[in-house]
């Protein structure tokens, strides 16, 4: 079964503003996808438009050959999973029903057995299952983190899309956070893109880096490959360097 | 299921299951109370009769009429009031984010006013001319459809500017905001013009008074009562929105349209009810939040939860306007709020937790 995320000349604007411009990009299931790129290069925007909460101007977008504009919001959403930058949460309510949420493509008015089959699914290999009635707000940062990407799994979705989960955290849960991605990335096969400012997470956890800047895809590839000290020159406008640790380049500032 | 969810759940119908039974038991005292003194068998038997006519026996007629016409619409009408303003409520909240959120925050009750005040003091509603043609309508009939097509219009003013600026919470509410103020104007503009008598009219309708419910008005309100079994099968697509509009959009929600409809549903909802009793306030801004702490912030639980609890106070609140200083009456929209703040504050205080961030 064809699983990969195919996006193909995709632009987009606000206004007259160019924020894409023709950006193609493929990411094969069961890989990592880091997005990297300065403020404003359009890593968020890009992953909106796949989520399809932006509608793009012109390109096309297909998971496993089925083109997402044909789809209904429904259909879209058994395909693709999404953790915004932002979430905006004024009512908290537990993080069973957080994780449950990520059913809601599957389920009309009530969930199902299968749903809560999920939820435990997850609960238990995210380790979360002693807070599954703990109310969200009343948790760590890291610990909330771990609950919304619990949800976005819940979702069981072939694609799975995360704008900067590891804004905010400590270095523990950055880890942690990029650990539990790749990991479900792998096992579940799904297509995985992370939107991410820190480039040594990047290159520490990602199969591929894709770089954005302007708007336009800059270049990709394998991490080693990518992330050199002329690429973040050029594009971050800062000198760094790159220097080999432990086999891997680390990105030094 | 998880074990832990399950004990939420329990705890959940348990608060709905009482809140649902104890109406039966406020109506009960509430048919009971009254300038009429009317004993506790007496009334029953006038209600089993109706219900049971082949044990009708010898019921005084007199007692019967006040039972059945005077006392049984008026706290009918406090059950179907109260929980159709806090389901809308509850809707509201969830639809627009925002703990404050209520249909009188989105400009209804001053567009409802503004309706009723053009009715009474103008005689002139917007049904009464049409095409130079005059239509004899009651009064009292003119007033209320005034009111309820004040209170669309304000819908369709919102949901078309959602339409083309964005379907955004804040705007709404500050349309919402902008359109209240409006109307009020149109108000005191529309008092400052006119006569004494017309004006005791207004402040009365103002006020809001439940004693206006006869069987035609609570048939009339039916609809109203309708949409919350639908609100309550769209639970879980409300409570999409409460991670925003984009985590809604991932999940398959079409924001935009669910917001309009339920808007337009609210309006709805909040027209049918006031347009026939007066702006009764406060009721589906509190009882949400009484809702919120019995049972937490899920909508499937917490739209039933909010109109249980709202249908309990009002008809408290009605059956306490009219024994507190019997044989005055109050008006039970202030009862409401004299009553509901104070309880409110110390709910807030008491609880263990903040449900809202």
């Amino acid at each position: 079964m064809d699983l990969s995320l195919e996006i193909s000349n995709l632009s987009f604007n606000y206004g007259s503003k160019d924020v894409l411009r023709d950006v193609s990009l493929k990411v094969d299931g069961g890989e990592v996808l880091a997005l990297i790129g300065p403020n404003g290069s359009g890593k968020s925007t890009l992953l909106k438009c796949v989520v399809g909460v932006l509608k793009p101007l012109r390109g096309k977008i297909a998971v496993g050959g089925v083109d997402l504009s044909k789809l209904s919001e429904r259909e879209r959403a058994r395909l693709v999973g999404y953790l915004p930058q932002y979430l905006p949460m004024v009512f908290p309510v537990t993080v069973f029903e957080c994780i449950l949420l990520g059913r809601l493509p599957s389920f009309w008015t009530k969930p199902g057995k299968r749903d809560f089959e999920a939820v435990q699914r997850v609960l238990q290999s995210l380790n979360l299952t002693g807070f599954a009635d703990k109310y969200i707000d009343e948790m760590s940062g890291g610990e909330r983190q771990r609950v919304h990407i619990a949800r976005v799994l819940a979702q069981e979705a072939r694609v799975m899309l995360f704008d900067e989960p590891t804004a905010n955290l400590d270095l523990k849960y950055q880890l942690d956070v990029m650990e539990l991605i790749r990991k479900a990335s792998r096992e579940k096969e799904a297509a995985t893109i992370i939107a991410l400012h820190e480039v040594n997470l990047a290159l520490k956890y990602a199969d591929r880096v894709a770089v954005l800047n302007g708007g336009e895809m800059v270049c990709e590839g394998r991490p080693e490959e990518v992330i050199t000290r002329e690429m973040i020159t050029r594009v971050y406008e800062v000198k760094a360097d790159v220097v080999e640790y432990d086999g891997r380049p680390r990105v030094l500032l | 299921m998880s074990d832990a969810y399950s004990k939420i759940l329990r705890r959940r119908f348990f608060f709905i299951t009482t809140l649902f039974f104890l109406p039966f038991l406020l109506l009960g005292i509430s048919l009971f109370v009254g300038s009429a003194r009317l004993s506790f068998l007496e009334v029953y038997r006038i209600i089993v009769s109706r219900v049971f006519p082949f044990f009708g026996t010898n019921v005084d007629k007199a007692s019967e009429y006040i039972v059945l016409n005077l006392r049984l619409p008026r706290v009918l009408g406090a059950v179907v009031v109260g929980a159709v303003l806090a389901a809308a409520g509850a809707v509201s909240q969830a639809i627009l984010r925002n703990p404050l959120a209520s249909p009188f925050t989105i400009g209804l009750s001053s567009a409802a006013s503004f309706g009723a005040s053009l009715a009474i003091i103008m005689g002139a509603g917007i049904l009464s001319y049409q095409g130079g043609y005059t239509y004899t309508v009651t009064n009292e009939l003119l007033v209320i459809v005034n009111a309820f097509i004040l209170c669309m219009l304000c819908s369709l003013i919102i949901s078309v500017i959602a339409e083309v600026k964005g379907s955004n919470p804040t705007l709404m509410v500050l349309l919402g905001v902008a359109i209240g103020y409006f109307f009020s104007a149109g108000t005191s503009i529309m008092q400052y013009l006119g006569e004494a008598e017309a004006l005791k009219s207004v402040v009365m309708w103002l006020l809001g008074d439940l004693g206006r419910v006869s069987w035609r008005y609570l048939l009339w309100m039916t609809p109203a009562v309708m949409v919350i079994p639908i609100l309550v099968a769209i639970g879980w697509r409300l409570n999409a929105f409460n991670m925003g509009d984009e985590v809604a959009a991932s999940l398959g929600v079409n924001v935009k349209r669910l917001r309009t409809v339920c808007i337009i549903l609210v309006c709805f909802m909040t027209a049918a009810t006031i347009s026939f009793v007066g702006v009764i306030g406060f009721i589906c801004l509190i009882a949400p939040h009484i809702a919120r702490i019995l049972v937490g912030n899920d909508n499937r639980f917490l739209v039933l939860a909010s109109a249980l609890v709202g249908a309990n106070l009002l008809l408290a609140s009605d059956t306490i306007a009219r024994t507190i200083l019997a044989p005055m009456i109050l008006p039970v929209g202030a009862v409401t709020s004299c009553l509901g703040g104070p309880f409110f504050i110390y709910l807030l205080l008491k609880s263990r937790r903040m449900h809202w961030t």
